[in-house]
């Protein structure tokens, strides 16, 4: 896991990377940089739907009817387009030979070059497109490895010698929401729940420590689209065993005390 | 903008099965499900009729080819048709200044999604509220945002063309997107 003096000299290329704005090598370095973060793969993950959203935020405009003509000659093996200004071809029949050997040669180098033209053009457009291809595997081949550590720190913590769970009961605001905590001194603190309804906008989801009078931020919690968190938390420092933990609803601005409806509560062990 | 199809229409996978075989019906269906946004974003990247035709074209060409494979994990097949159109926009944006070299250059691609099906469920009252919202957005955040988005700039590439520290480039396009995400919650 990367650690905090780590994860600042990477803080806000998340947002960067989430909408393609880093260059080559500083992308290098941040997916090398996400295989240890789960931070920033968490705040990319949470920023893609709206990267790839904003595609549909453009003006809209209605594609040319010439645009639905040329798509429906895509499917007939994407001949060389023709000529649009209509010239004639000229027809008297007087022209001598040499004439006529001079439009064939001409026209054979016309129709040569116009091949060469589009083999060109259909070439770079294939090196394009294998490009692309190349950055996504490798994008893919990033997001999985992070996931697949992500995955992994999750089975540390699940297989821990020292683990306690720590069940979380539901507030009547959200009935049906259940949750439990896996704490381990030696890995990390495992917070699972599920049912809990969306935040409304400006709003997130906390957990609370409460080891003595003065509840500890456990950090805010990101939800799924099926109400679910799954989230590795670290224990407030002195804190060696569960103390009661709540999951609350606050304003989205940094702060320091619960203010906002309760959740989910556990007692802890002590 | 995708069209709401009824439930006995083919799937978009569907189509784009058949239009890779040659079957031009499907072609036709694709582009009138699609073409639409397609060319609104083509249009929006490039300002000009005639290159964003030639983008679309070209998607589809490439599509038909083969040089483009959809997968599912990439999200709906029209946020795919969309990231394409996206990056060959922005390529037509290089090649017209000649900068396709330049290593400083953005590299343009989005990550790919894992959650794909939150790419799916972009309703038009959320799509609407994204465009207000880009509207509303100070003058800064949107033009720093959209030129990292639509014109594949780099921060570097933004903070000289604006004149502001790299520093406050990446701070105010880490803003901006907070601002939208806040459509999604």
């Amino acid at each position: 896991m990367a650690t905090d003096l780590d994860h600042k000299a990477f803080d806000r290329l998340a947002s960067l990377y989430a909408v393609g704005a880093l260059n080559t090598s500083d992308r290098t370095r941040f997916e090398n940089h996400l295989e240890l973060c789960h931070q920033c793969v968490n705040t990319v993950l949470s920023l893609l739907p709206i990267a790839h959203a904003l595609t549909r935020a453009v003006p809209y405009s209605d594609g040319p009817a010439e645009l639905r003509t040329r798509i429906c000659k895509t499917d007939t093996s994407s001949p060389p387009k023709q000529d649009s200004h209509g010239k004639e071809v000229p027809s008297r029949i007087t022209f001598n030979v040499a004439a006529t050997v001079c439009l064939l040669v001409a026209g054979s180098l016309g129709w040569y070059a116009s091949q060469q033209h589009n083999m060109a053009r259909l070439l770079e457009e294939n090196l394009d497109a294998a490009n692309d291809r190349a950055v996504i595997a490798e994008i893919q081949a990033a997001v999985a490895l992070a996931a697949q550590q992500e995955a992994n720190q999750h089975t540390e913590i699940l297989t821990a010698q020292d683990l306690i769970m720590v069940d979380l009961s539901s507030y009547p605001l959200a009935p049906s929401a259940r949750g439990r905590v896996y704490w381990s001194n030696e890995q990390d603190i495992l917070l699972t729940a599920s049912g809990l309804p969306p935040a409304p906008v400006g709003r997130t989801y906390y957990l609370w420590f409460v080891p003595a009078s003065d509840p500890v931020s456990g950090g805010p919690l990101t939800l799924d689209n099926e109400g679910r968190i799954t989230a590795v938390v670290t224990a407030p420092a002195g804190v060696s065993a569960p103390v009661p933990m709540a999951v609350t609803l606050e304003p989205d601005n940094d702060i320091t005390a619960p203010s906002g409806e309760a959740y989910l509560f556990g007692r802890g062990t002590n | 903008m995708a069209v709401d199809t009824p439930s006995s229409a083919p799937s978009d996978g569907n189509l784009l099965d058949r239009f890779i075989k040659g079957d031009g019906r499907a072609a036709i269906e694709l582009y009138e499900r699609h073409g639409d946004i397609l060319f609104s974003l083509a249009f929006h990247i490039v300002s000009d009729r005639s290159d964003a035709m030639d983008i679309v074209e070209g998607v589809f060409r490439q599509v038909r080819t083969g040089s483009y494979r959809y997968e599912t994990s990439l999200g709906s097949v029209e946020n795919w048709l969309l990231q394409i159109t996206r990056l060959r926009a922005i390529n037509c944006l290089r090649k017209r200044s000649d900068s396709t070299q330049d290593s400083e250059l953005a590299t343009g691609h989005l990550p790919q999604p894992t959650q794909h099906k939150e790419l799916n469920a972009c309703s038009k009252a959320e799509v609407s509220k994204l465009r207000n919202l880009l509207i509303a957005m100070p003058t800064l955040q949107r033009v720093a945002l959209e030129l990292a988005y639509f014109e594949g700039f780099s921060v570097r590439q933004i903070s000289e063309r604006l004149e502001h520290p790299i520093e406050t480039i990446k701070e105010t396009i880490h803003e901006a997107l907070l601002t939208l995400h806040s459509t999604r919650r």
